[in-house]
């Protein structure tokens, strides 16, 4: 359960490892390219009629009779997507999925950042709309609580394209799901970076995906279009599979590092907290 | 193509829910997958095979059900009814005294073995044992099993074969000329060249020398010290004379009476006849101390009867002393008489029948009205007899015909009578009658007259009288030959034989037999006892070297039977199937 006691002390401990890690005060947080009315000095600049009389520089004036004005960062907050992976196929680790989701969530939400969770499946679902500060916390987590598991089908691509069409700001996107998307992963990557925004993959596995325990006569059936096929395993099989797994993920990490797309691979059976924790210390992420 | 045991085909009706039970133990496992698009990619190369896959369960079921199908086939006991397959085989195994010799029983039980366990597809066989009589051990059938057990029922028996048993495959009634009759034998019996065609002969064996005794008697002999009359005969297969002590022991081996030296000639050697005085009654061993191929013909046993005469009554007061000297001329031996008025057994009267008789009784001179006459009428005369029935007891000992009796009077005895012997014109003379329970000789004439108390046939005519009343000639022989039936004297018509293997067996009708084993028998009927001694080597059973000359005997065989090929078949198969289920579950 995501919102009982036991899991939002975990959260919060792992809050207070993330200052730690981070260091300094978590407050405002993300430096903005834009120059406007910030606390921070970025640069100077001509002195222009209608400029504010506050900003100029006076000792510069003084030394060189120049009319300067100090120009400041502005400071601004960012939107964090959260594009949760709905499909069937989640089945096993979707519970720790939705687990990695909240720590992040509750971290960003803390450090009064916005927040929006989607449902990934066939087509793109909100899970929470835009979330602002710790009072929203119990809305996330009761809203990934709830999160149902939806679709027939893994379709990276249209969601992608249907994130595109409804968010134009950009922002911080972090896609966590297992990536056995048939129709592949690379479109969604770059669609993402269309809209310039920092593009961040978990990918959720369950151990028993990577390898085949299956021996003899087996009845196949997809998790998500519920297509049966009966075969037989043997060694070979179960050979040609887990090489075909790690073909498959070997293949997203290596399109993730070429597109600069931020990456962690998590396994279910691992703690979530330690995860965000590797997550935080990579960085780009957070903070 | 026909079947033994039919009933099992019934079992083919399991089929149908078998091959149900059977398609829902090889459906495959479902499984889930989140990575099907892996999954089809690995499977994408091996499409060529899936219509094997696909056809691999029915293929394992039609393995299957045709394993089952000869499974069945092959308990019902299928049989070829033509060629070889018919073979019908009769085993008759030799169990006779000369197969006691070492080994000989079991090897004829092995060539027998043997014999059956080459019968070809659908043969069958029975098997025989063949001693005295012809003992049937297992009947027709094509389990080795069966015949296994049955010829392994096979015991030794110290009676001589008896070659006539075998007239039950050769006699008047048998129809069946389909079957071989083969005799597995050392070829030491009597008759051993007298075959009946038609018996394939195996002979086992080897010839080994051997001394027996063929024949052991000991019996009470008239005389004041009590004296036993001692008879015994040795055989010797032995091409060399030689030395043996033959030990003679009363009751128990450690309790010895005499030993015989004696020197052997091979053959049979002339009869040892000598006399023991002061001999006991009782068990009488004999045992020649010898180790030789045979050891069951060393030992001979006799049983020697303790005396116990008639007590016979007289009622004719006026020539008493006459009756009494006939009836103390036979007062010595096992069946003498003994003159008693008290509980006489036998009552012997003259003139008139006092009405509380005894239940057997002889009656001279017959007067007056009783049971055992109707009327005797008329003055006494002469008359000259005629024996009926000459081989009547009362006749045979004593021959009447001819003879001139006096006191002869018409007398008309009852019915159902028999008269033994008659006057020329026709009037009974002597005749037995009952009535009431009590049996009578009536002799219709009076030995007093014409002196015929003096005539040497009037004792023999009374102990006659005497032994026929009692079954006196009943008495059981001091050694019965193994083989024979034990007629047992009056007194023991029902009870218990003990055996000399300790087996307790029922009898009834006064005779238990044929005895297969030497020893002493102990009979028991109520509060009487007899001890029944068995003994006695034929020369032919202790010779132990046969001369008989046999061909190789053989089974045409036709491999393993119907239902081996169908076992072997339905495992072949199974074998299979299970490579295939291991493919199926395991990969």
């Amino acid at each position: 359960m995501l919102t009982d006691p036991e899991f939002l002390r975990r959260l919060e401990t792992l809050f207070l490892l993330t200052r730690k890690v981070l260091g300094g005060s978590m407050r405002a947080d993300r430096r903005s390219m834009k120059k406007g009315s910030g606390l921070n000095f970025a640069d100077y600049a001509e002195y222009h009629a209608g400029d504010d009389y506050r900003h100029v520089d006076w000792n510069i004036y003084g030394r060189l009779e120049a009319l300067v004005v100090k120009l400041y960062e502005l400071e601004e907050d960012v939107t964090v997507h959260f594009l949760l992976d709905c499909s069937p196929s989640m089945e096993t680790k979707f519970l720790f999925a939705r687990q990695v989701v909240a720590a992040l969530a509750y971290i960003a939400l803390s450090c009064h950042d916005k927040v929006c969770v989607h449902a990934v499946a066939d087509r793109l679902t909100p899970l929470l709309p835009s979330a602002h500060g710790r009072g929203k916390v119990f809305p996330m987590l009761r809203a990934l609580e709830e999160a149902p598991l939806v679709g027939k089908d893994t379709d990276l691509s249209a969601c992608a394209s249907e994130f595109q069409r409804r968010v134009k700001r950009p922002g911080v996107c972090v896609l966590v799901s297992d990536f056995f998307a048939p129709a592949g992963y690379a479109e969604a990557v770059k669609r993402l970076q269309w809209g310039r925004h920092d593009v961040f993959f978990i990918q959720t596995l369950d151990p028993a995906e990577m390898k085949c325990d299956w021996k003899g006569d087996v009845e196949m059936e997809c998790c998500e279009t519920g297509a049966r096929r009966k075969v037989t395993i043997t060694a070979a099989e179960v050979a040609r599979y887990a090489a075909a797994v790690k073909e498959w993920n070997d293949g997203l990490q290596r399109e993730c590092a070429r597109r600069g797309v931020g990456y962690v691979q998590a396994f279910s059976d691992a703690p979530f907290d330690r995860v965000v924790e590797v997550i935080l210390r990579k960085g780009g992420l957070v903070a | 193509m026909t079947f033994l045991l039919p009933q099992f085909l019934w079992a083919l009706l399991a089929l149908a829910p078998l091959a149900v039970v059977y398609l829902i133990k090889v459906r495959p496992r479902r499984r889930k997958t989140s990575a099907w698009f892996l999954w089809q990619g690995v499977f994408q190369e091996r499409r060529a095979a899936s219509w094997l896959q696909k056809l691999r369960d029915w293929l394992s079921l039609a393995l299957m059900t045709l394993a089952f199908i000869l499974l069945v086939l092959a308990l019902a006991r299928p049989v070829s009814r033509n060629g070889a397959s018919a073979e019908r085989l009769v085993l008759i195994v030799d169990n006779s005294l000369s197969m006691n010799a070492a080994d000989r029983l079991a090897e004829a039980r092995r060539a027998a073995m043997g014999l059956a366990r080459s019968l070809p597809a659908g043969g069958r066989a029975s098997v025989f044992a063949l001693g005295e009589e012809l003992v049937s051990a297992s009947g027709f059938t094509a389990s080795r099993r069966e015949l296994s057990k049955g010829l392994d029922a096979i015991q030794g028996s110290d009676a001589p074969l008896n070659i006539a048993a075998l007239d039950h495959f050769f006699g008047p009634g048998d129809t069946n000329g389909t079957r071989r009759v083969i005799l597995f034998s050392d070829g030491c019996f009597a008759g051993a060249d007298q075959l009946p065609e038609g018996i394939e002969l195996v002979k086992v064996g080897e010839p080994g020398d051997n001394v027996g005794i063929t024949a052991f008697d000991v019996q009470r002999i008239p005389g004041a010290d009590r004296p036993l009359g001692i008879f015994f005969q040795v055989f010797s297969s032995a091409e060399k004379e030689m030395e043996v002590d033959a030990v003679l022991t009363h009751e128990t081996a450690d309790d010895i009476r005499r030993i015989f030296p004696l020197i052997l000639q091979p053959g049979l050697n002339e009869p040892e006849i000598l006399e023991l005085p002061n001999g006991d009654a009782g068990r009488w061993i004999l045992t020649l101390e010898i180790d030789d191929a045979l050891e069951r013909d060393n030992v001979a046993r006799a049983v020697v009867q303790e005396a116990s005469p008639v007590r016979v009554a007289v009622r004719a007061p006026e020539t008493r002393a006459f009756w009494r000297l006939c009836v103390e001329a036979f007062g010595e031996g096992v069946s003498g008489l003994m003159l008693t008025d008290e509980n006489p057994a036998l009552t012997l009267y003259r003139g008139e029948v006092d009405a509380a008789s005894t239940e057997r009784l002889a009656v001279f001179a017959p007067t007056g009205a009783s049971a055992f006459w109707q009327s005797v009428s008329g003055e006494p005369t002469e008359a000259t007899a005629r024996v009926l029935l000459p081989e009547h007891p009362l006749a045979r000992y004593a021959d009447l015909d001819g003879m001139v009796f006096n006191g002869v009077r018409d007398i008309v005895p009852p019915e159902q009578s028999i008269v033994v012997v008659e006057t020329d014109d026709g009037t009974p003379l002597v005749y037995k009658t009952s009535s009431d329970g009590s049996t009578a000789y009536v002799f219709n004439f009076d030995p007093a007259l014409n002196h015929f108390f003096l005539h040497p046939l009037f004792p023999v005519l009374i102990w006659s009288t005497a032994a026929e009343l009692m079954n006196l000639e009943d008495a059981p022989y001091s050694m019965l030959p193994a083989g024979a039936v034990a007629e047992l004297p009056a007194g023991f018509e029902v009870g218990e034989v003990s055996t000399p293997d300790g087996e307790v067996i029922a009898f009834s009708g006064g005779r238990f037999g044929p005895l297969e084993r030497f020893g002493f028998y102990e009979v028991t009927s109520g509060t009487n006892r007899l001890t029944v001694a068995c003994g006695g080597a034929p020369v032919a059973e202790s010779g132990m070297a046969a001369t008989i000359e046999v061909e190789d005997v053989a089974v045409v065989t036709g491999g393993f039977p119907l239902s081996d090929w169908f076992l072997a078949a339905a495992l072949l198969l199974m074998a299979l199937e299970c490579a295939l289920y291991h493919r199926r579950k395991v990969g």
